[in-house]
């Protein structure tokens, strides 16, 4: 019976050219963008080195300074404050501190290599997870006393030392200022802004941000739980410990620490004044975005198959006139969406993984490698069978409800 | 085929309608051919036909199913050109008007009844019967609605200008069809079996209609029927068989 | 005659609705593409006010040294104007081109609101070293040494702002921090230049100041400064290491970033085009949609109403008609999705949310409006043909 149906439907296809096209191309586009789209913010947010396990990291970048009279600010906090106050928040939590990239430059043979330095604590590597590819971490000793050591990237090694040089133990000069090389990890890409850096060095000793009593800065807080169930106590701790800072005159602070979805989104849109509130904004445009992508190649379908109901009514008609039922006719309707919706899916996916393949090699090589995902494929899939069905569903209900004499005035006045 | 008049003396003169005398030639077809080429089998629709309409005159052709009747309207209405032969239309040959020409002598010139009615579904009755004014320059919604109007009281549908052709029977819209070749006030109007799917009573009604139509305004038509008795109401009867007329 | 379609658009309401819901969502969508446009478009337009060709920027900041800053940045200046290669040195605080430090302070001149405006505070150089256009007075000299009010400068839309078509120079400037209540300046205009937008091209027209740096008193210290060198055409990195090399010889404990404009100008635009680029994907897939959708209905309507088709020749229409009622039924049914749409687009300058000009909410929907219009109509050119061609004898014997 089924497969009666399956040959049906695949002659009707056939048949039905431009219908056909139409709904696979529809549903073949809305799939690949969409697993493009989240292919690209996985590879921002997802669980992959240095940031592993994201469900249980928490990222303080900002925090909210209420002063009376002047209003609120963002800012940033300092390596001292984070240092000074917020480095006990329960057994088994881990702290680390960082700054924003600075810009700084290194010279071989005559050639400027642009490297982006990112200062560090020791914490850092506690808290995110780097693939070392020889030497080992900074201490938290050493990046206390601010000694002159780095860990690079798989990168930096290569284009200062020369590939397959040896690297730790080696110096590199950047800046003026010679540091001695004590790991390599591999690349990390851009996008991953929190862990990204050429080179990874200890505060200097003299930078603004270790001085006592400096409480704003450039720097953020990176805070490992060591579970996913131990993250709303280690929120709460951190709320506890900022509210315990002693504060001049009225003033308060509150930190507003993110996750790492979160803290992507913020990043993404933060360099656009439009909003105070970017995560929000960005749920509301992303969901807006998908929204849209399923609801135009669904309203197609949908206005597809009334029409083509319409067109079908006679048929319709002299069919039930002969003994069809409805539910033959419908289950024709919905094995035909079926064997649509899953053409266009596969199409879909091969077109996603061409693209992104395409991209990899391309455009985004910087920001490492992209893949679809399977599991997002899926409930795309799912989704697009749903509206499949759905706009299926409506003209098939209708066509069951039309009795045979309706039908057949219908067709023709 | 030399007198078309002879033979269409034939045929009794109906009492009602005055003897107008043969105007100049309206219509006038020589040699046509209409072969319709399929893959299996090449159908002869029209083989050879002469035959010349006059201004005024009002002629019933009749004849078997699928003998080509159907097909000699839709070549004097200029709706489809002939395999072979020319038609002249008021002495001009017809291949001589480019395609906008053409329609403009299918608006102003001629009025159609089809076989099978043909109105658009999607319209109301008033608004199918005003299509033909639609298509004309200078006509105005108002009358063209007022045109519509009288055309359809002038069929008996006055009542149901609203309706859409779905609500109606089989008949009402043959007189709506009717009602809208009517409305264009054409020169000739071209009526394939327009009292087909109606009862003798309204049969009759419409009959008359077209009768005094020719009477008093002149109105050309030619018309296609299975009804012996209106044929011989009408000045001339042509007979057709197997695609050539026989008388 | 549109009467007549929109007869026939309402009667085939349920395939029309959706289409019309398509083209709805398209144009709310295009009109945010098309704000977005007209923002970097009307940008453009306009030249930044400043020339960033071989200009360099370094950033440096002091770590917290404790020994006097003002003779040593004296120093550096000098030697770093001396180096070959480099033509001119210009200190400046905050605000300078593409940089992320802005200072927004309220300026207020007698007897007009206060004004948020950005302040720079450089020397002599600042102007000639970025080939800013001067449009009255002068830039700071050094007769500004003696002055007793001390000279201010100002942007062509501060001008425009605080002063319309009255004189600007010689009035009064008096100018607050806009956080530091302490923080006060007062000065009288000695010059007003081009549009300086330190955003770039890309940047917003904002209205901003100019002051001349005076050297603090001794003791005073800052988190950081910044030089710009205007160098000679061809230096490269070798000169960048020298001067590197300079700035940590001279200062010992300063850490320093030296970055050209014209690469900080290329990441602003990247920024600034991001999203249109992100926007722009998704309307052309929206399109896309649009356009399966239109060629579907299309297609489907003129095979189902063939025999409409050649009954409306048959009455007279010819075949352009014919065609016409195709691409005029579409452009009415575009109308039709749109006017519900400019009314949500015209709640934007009405409610004045996102304050942004009018001007670039009507060019949004301008854009908007004629990228959908000839978008509909080339898609509907195709179909309208195939429909025009359709001979009406054949159309009607079709059952
Ligand atoms: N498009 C076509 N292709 C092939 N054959 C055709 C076509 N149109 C008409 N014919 C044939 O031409 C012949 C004449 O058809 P026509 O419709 O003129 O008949 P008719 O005299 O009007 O018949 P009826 O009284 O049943 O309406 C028929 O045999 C028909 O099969
Ligand atoms: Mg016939």
């Amino acid at each position: 019976m089924f497969l009666s149906y399956l040959k049906i439907a695949w002659k009707v296809l056939l048949r039905r050219k431009f219908f056909t096209l139409t709904s696979l191309v529809g549903i073949s586009f809305t799939l690949m963008i969409l697993l493009v789209g989240v292919a690209l913010y996985d590879r921002a947010a997802g669980a992959y080195a240095p940031e592993q396990y994201p469900d249980r990291l928490l990222f303080g970048s900002y925090m909210q300074l209420k002063m009376p009279g002047n209003g609120e600010m963002k800012v940033r906090p300092s390596y001292w404050l984070i240092n000074q106050h917020l480095r006990k928040l329960g057994p088994g939590v881990q702290v680390g501190i960082s700054a924003e990239v600075q810009a700084v430059a290194a010279y071989v043979g005559g050639r400027k290599l642009a490297l982006a330095l990112k200062p560090t604590d020791g914490g850092f590597w506690q808290v995110l997870q780097f693939r070392f590819l020889a030497g080992r971490p900074y201490s938290e000793r050493q990046a206390r006393s601010g000694e002159a050591v780095a860990v690079i990237s798989a990168r930096t090694a290569r284009q200062y030392f020369g590939a397959g040089q040896p690297a730790v133990g080696q110096v590199l000069e950047a800046n003026e200022k010679r540091y001695r090389v004590v790991g390599v990890v591999a690349d990390v890409p851009t996008m991953r802004f929190h862990a990204y850096a050429d080179l990874w060095t200890p505060y200097e000793p003299s930078a603004l941000e270790r001085q006592p009593e400096v409480p704003f800065g450039e720097s953020e807080l990176l805070l490992l739980a060591p579970s996913t169930a131990a993250v709303p106590d280690m929120r709460a701790a951190l709320r506890r410990a900022v509210a315990a800072i002693p504060m001049d005159g009225d003033s308060r602070i509150a930190f507003l620490p993110s996750t790492l979805g979160e803290s992507v989104a913020d990043r993404l849109l933060a360099r656009y004044n439009w909003t105070s509130k970017p995560v929000q904004l960005f749920r509301v445009l992303s969901g807006g975005a998908v929204a849209l992508l399923l609801l135009l190649p669904a309203l197609n379908l949908i206005s597809m198959n009334v029409s083509r109901m319409r067109e079908r009514a006679s048929e319709i008609g002299i069919r039930k006139a002969f003994g069809a039922t409805a539910g033959t006719l419908a289950g024709q309707f919905v094995v035909e969406t079926l064997v649509l919706t899953l053409l266009g899916g596969l199409l879909g996916l091969v077109l996603a993984a061409a693209l992104l393949r395409g991209l990899s090699n391309g455009y985004l090589a910087a920001y490492g490698h992209f893949q679809p995902s399977l599991v997002v494929f899926g409930w795309a899939l799912a989704a697009t069978l749903v509206f499949g069905l759905l706009s299926g569903a409506y003209p098939a209900w209708r066509m069951a409800r039309l009795s045979a004499v309706e039908a057949l005035k219908h067709a023709r006045a | 085929m030399t007198n078309l008049f002879a033979s269409a003396t034939d045929s009794p003169q109906p009492a009602a309608a005055p003897v107008a005398g043969p105007g100049r030639a309206v219509l006038q077809l020589t040699g046509i051919e209409k072969v319709y080429q399929t893959r299996t089998i090449e159908t002869v629709a029209l083989n050879h036909v002469n035959l010349t309409i006059h201004q005024g005159e009002f002629v019933s052709v009749m004849g078997p199913s699928g003998c080509g009747k159907s097909t000699l309207l839709s070549i004097m209405g200029l709706l489809d050109e002939p395999t072979s032969g020319t038609l002249e239309l008021d002495g001009r040959p017809v291949q001589s008007y480019s395609d906008k020409e053409l329609a403009r002598l299918r608006n102003h010139k001629i009025g159609f009844v089809f076989q099978s009615y043909h109105l658009i579904n999607d319209l109301s009755v008033l608004d199918n019967v005003e299509l033909p004014l639609l298509y004309r320059a200078g006509v105005g919604g108002k009358e063209r609605r007022q045109r519509a109007y009288a055309a359809l009281e002038k069929v008996g549908l006055g009542a149901r200008t609203g309706h859409f052709p779905s609500q109606l029977s089989g008949g009402q819209r043959q007189r709506v069809a009717i009602a809208r070749a009517l409305a264009g006030e054409p020169e000739i109007i071209l009526a394939d079996e327009p009292t087909g799917n109606l009862d003798s009573v309204m049969g009759e009604e419409i009959m008359d209609l077209l009768l005094t139509l020719n009477r008093e305004q002149g109105t050309t038509i030619v018309m296609v029927t299975h009804d012996e008795q209106q044929a011989l109401k009408t000045q001339r009867l042509i007979r057709f068989f197997d695609g050539s007329q026989v008388s | 005659m549109i009467r007549h379609l929109l007869k026939l658009i309402w009667r085939r309401k349920a395939a029309n609705g959706l289409l019309a819901l398509e083209l709805l969502l398209t144009f709310l969508v295009l009109f945010g593409l098309g704000c977005l446009v007209a923002v970097v478009g009307l940008a453009l337009r306009q030249p930044p006010g400043f020339s960033y060709e071989q200009v360099w920027t370094l950033r440096l900041a002091t770590n917290n040294d404790t020994l006097p800053q003002e003779p040593t940045l004296l120093r550096l200046q000098r030697q770093l104007g001396q180096q070959p290669g480099v033509e001119v040195v210009s200190l400046a605080m905050y605000s300078t081109p593409f940089s992320e430090y802005i200072m927004n302070s309220t300026a207020t001149v007698a007897g007009q609101p206060p004004l948020i405006v950005a302040e720079v505070e450089t020397d002599d150089q600042f102007a000639a070293l970025l080939e800013m256009p001067l449009l009255e007075g002068r830039w700071f000299d050094r007769r500004d040494e003696a002055a007793g009010l001390p000279p201010i400068i100002i942007n062509r839309e501060m001008r425009e702002a605080f002063f319309g078509n009255r004189p600007a120079l010689g009035q009064r400037i008096r100018l607050q921090h806009a956080l530091n209540e302490n923080e006060k300046a007062e000065g009288r205009v000695v010059g007003v230049v081009g549009s300086y937008r330190p955003g770039g091209e890309l940047g917003p027209p904002q209205p901003v100041v100019f002051r001349r740096r005076v050297p603090p008193a001794d003791g005073t210290r800052m988190f950081a400064y910044t030089l710009l060198v205007k160098v000679k055409p061809g230096t490269g990195a070798a000169l960048e290491q020298q001067l590197v090399r300079i700035v940590t010889a001279i200062t010992k404990t300063w850490t320093v970033s030296a970055t050209p404009l014209s690469d900080s100008r290329a990441l602003a635009l990247q920024t600034s085009l991001a999203p249109l680029l992100a926007v722009g994907i998704i309307s052309a897939f929206l399109l896309l949609n649009v356009a399966l959708g239109l060629f579907g209905m299309l297609w489907q309507a003129i095979s189902q109403r063939r025999d409409e088709i050649g009954l409306r020749r048959a009455l007279g229409a010819t075949a352009t008609d014919i065609g016409r009622q195709f691409v005029v039924e579409t452009l009415v049914l575009t109308t039709l999705a749109l006017l519900p749409g400019l009314f949500i687009a015209a709640q934007f300058p009405l409610l004045g949310v996102l304050g942004v000009s009018t001007h670039v909410y009507l060019l949004g929907m301008l854009l908007a409006l004629v990228v959908l219009y000839v978008f509909t109509l080339l898609c509907t050119l195709q179909p309208s043909w195939l429909a025009a061609r359709i001979q009406p004898a054949v159309a009607l014997r079709e059952e």
